[in-house]
């Protein structure tokens, strides 16, 4: 009897980690941990994995039997898609639009929320806590919203199947997001810097641009990041102030690789990887900047 | 002034297409005739009477609450495992935040690549663990398609709550924590006393926000599932859409339009309320 209680304790303080010596009991929860990391990667990872393994399979391998084995994958591997996109498709046009769009929306949202943030702090005026609170109601507007009657308005004055219609739709979803971000940006850039410059005889146009903005450009380098994810990522707007196929962005583009019931999933998934490519560059290489910038800027 | 430009853009790309909904919710207008009709409230009151606006509105309040609340409880998890000091973390972080940079449209590809009935992997994968017997149809089953939807949605924008969520818990003091071991609190005391206190104005907000957000979420809802099957997965924004582009009734999607701009604004009034953010830029 004494005999099969102290078993019973051994078994029992094997599997109950509070009666395990301080070291083990640290092991097993770094192993747990890893296990857990592993498991939230893999699944995070999943979807990434097979947009890329879609891209370089056959067409009959994705419709008939595909396979998520590796080693099967690579057995197959063909660059088929990626070719047809440029011959059969205008991909490279719709990638030139996305990309002439983004950066129109970059430069105007970039420029007018560094002129108004930087006005909202310096410059005193009534009205201000008003002024914030319309920032930010119209940063709630949903693209919808906004796309169902511009496409009408548009239409009046020509806008409709424009680089800069779209783009200014786009900057009416990012705006809002950067002139908030700035003015809150200013707010920690100390005035006694363009004091100093004031004092030395600079006017106030030379202190904003040789003081103020050198100093903002890490809010600056997020706000251009936001705009061009707006503007990268927005297919609504797109699909309703685009309707001439040859002046779509990349997202409602890549949608119509379809023929009556064939859905063309090799080519999409391979427009979707050379989609996803430039904010992967982006992000990684200003990585910091924009931490720094989001970190200030609250939302 | 300097804030000039900014003012006239918003005017011209926001404020005023509001305005032109607004205005055109008032009239009877079709997209295929120029001329409109006054007809004062009368959309709006048959949008009241209307069961397939309430069903819309429905939907849209699922998808959106569903979408955050999903977003929340797995944003909030993989920031507290990433908050960990452990090897390899800085590759963990940088996979893990991987599907945040994957545009929404190219989500709603995937996603609908790999949960297709006949030839989807994750039927292929579930089948070859033994987990099912017969392929699901995730997308065109009423019972699964609006739960498939929030899922694929939360895939990417859980990741959005895991970076707020992380930078705010960075800043939390290591000291709190030292001082919780010190008086004997074990992990749960320790979330529960230190860490939730300081992640709770983050939570709130996003909350609120991401779930306005979702509510009015077109894109992914429309590549995926366009709505269906039949009108599962038709919330509000999918209704403007095809009652505006579809219909050409014009003045009900103004109405339609008209009735989320209330929602927004009941929004904004416990955002202002509640965080005063405001205070925040008027010093």
């Amino acid at each position: 009897m004494v005999y099969t209680d102290r078993i019973a304790n051994q078994i029992a303080s094997l599997t109950d980690s509070d009666k395990l010596p301080f070291r083990q009991k640290q092991k097993l929860r770094k192993y747990g941990l890893y296990v857990l990391v592993t498991v939230t990667c893999l699944l995070f990872m999943f979807p990434v994995y097979w947009m890329i393994v879609a891209s370089i399979q056959p067409y009959d391998a994705i419709i008939q039997n595909p396979t998520w084995v590796p080693l099967d994958v690579l057995s197959q591997v063909t660059i088929g898609s990626y070719v047809q996109i440029f011959v059969n498709r205008a991909f490279d046009r719709w990638y030139f639009n996305s990309i002439v769009v983004a950066i129109i929306a970059i430069i105007v949202t970039v420029a007018a929320s560094t002129l108004a943030g930087y006005g909202l702090t310096r410059v005193e005026f009534r009205g201000r806590k008003t002024f914030a609170r319309l920032i930010l109601f119209s940063y709630m507007f949903p693209p919808i919203l906004l796309a169902f009657p511009q496409y009408q308005i548009w239409q009046q004055i020509g806008w409709l199947n424009t680089y800069h219609g779209i783009a200014i739709a786009h900057i009416a979803l990012s705006l809002p997001f950067g002139m908030w971000m700035m003015w809150k940006f200013f707010q920690t850039v100390p005035i006694a810097y363009e004091e100093a410059a004031w004092m030395n005889g600079a006017s106030r146009f030379h202190s904003f641009k040789d003081v103020a903005i050198p100093m903002a450009k890490p809010g600056m380098v997020a706000v251009a990041i936001f705009t061009f994810a707006v503007s990268w990522n927005d297919f609504t707007m797109a699909t309703i102030l685009l309707p001439n196929q040859s002046m779509q962005t990349l997202p409602p583009a890549v949608q119509t690789f379809t023929e009556q019931n064939t859905v063309y999933w090799g080519q999409i998934m391979a427009a979707s990887v050379l989609m996803s490519i430039p904010p992967f560059l982006l992000v990684y290489k200003l990585q910091e900047s924009i931490l720094e910038g989001f970190r200030t800027g609250g939302l | 002034m300097t804030i000039g430009p900014a003012l006239a853009l918003m005017i011209l790309a926001a404020f005023l297409p509001v305005i032109w909904a607004l205005n055109l919710s008032f009239h009877e207008a079709s997209a295929l005739s120029p001329s409109w009709t006054w007809v004062g409230m009368e959309n709006y009151v048959s949008l009241m009477e209307s069961q397939s606006y309430w069903n819309a509105f429905k939907r849209s309040l699922i998808f959106g609450f569903g979408s955050v609340g999903l977003q929340l409880v797995v944003g909030v998890g993989v920031a507290l495992m990433l908050s960990r000091e452990f090897r390899g973390v800085i590759l963990a972080r940088a996979m893990i935040f991987l599907p945040y940079l994957i545009p929404t449209v190219v989500v709603a590809l995937v996603f609908r690549l790999m949960l297709n009935g006949s030839y989807g992997i994750l039927n292929v994968f579930l089948m070859d663990l033994g987990l099912i017997n017969t392929p699901v149809n995730w997308l065109s089953n009423s019972d699964l398609a609006m739960i498939s939807l929030i899922v694929l949605n939360s895939w990417k924008f859980a990741i959005f709550i895991t970076i707020m969520v992380l930078a705010k818990l960075q800043s939390i003091p290591q000291q709190y924590y030292e001082a919780a071991t010190m008086n004997g609190a074990g992990p749960l005391r320790k979330f529960r006393d230190v860490t939730f206190p300081q992640i709770k104005g983050v939570i709130l907000l996003v909350l609120l926000l991401r779930g306005i957000w979702m509510f009015n979420k077109f894109d992914i809802i429309w590549v995926t599932t366009g709505g269906g099957p039949g009108d599962e997965t038709a919330t509000l924004p999918v209704y403007i859409y095809e009652t505006a582009f579809l219909n050409f009734n014009l003045g009900t999607a103004g109405a339609i339009a008209g009735t989320l701009f209330v929602f927004l604004g009941f929004g904004a009034i416990i955002y202002f309320a509640g965080f005063s953010p405001a205070e925040e830029v008027g010093r």
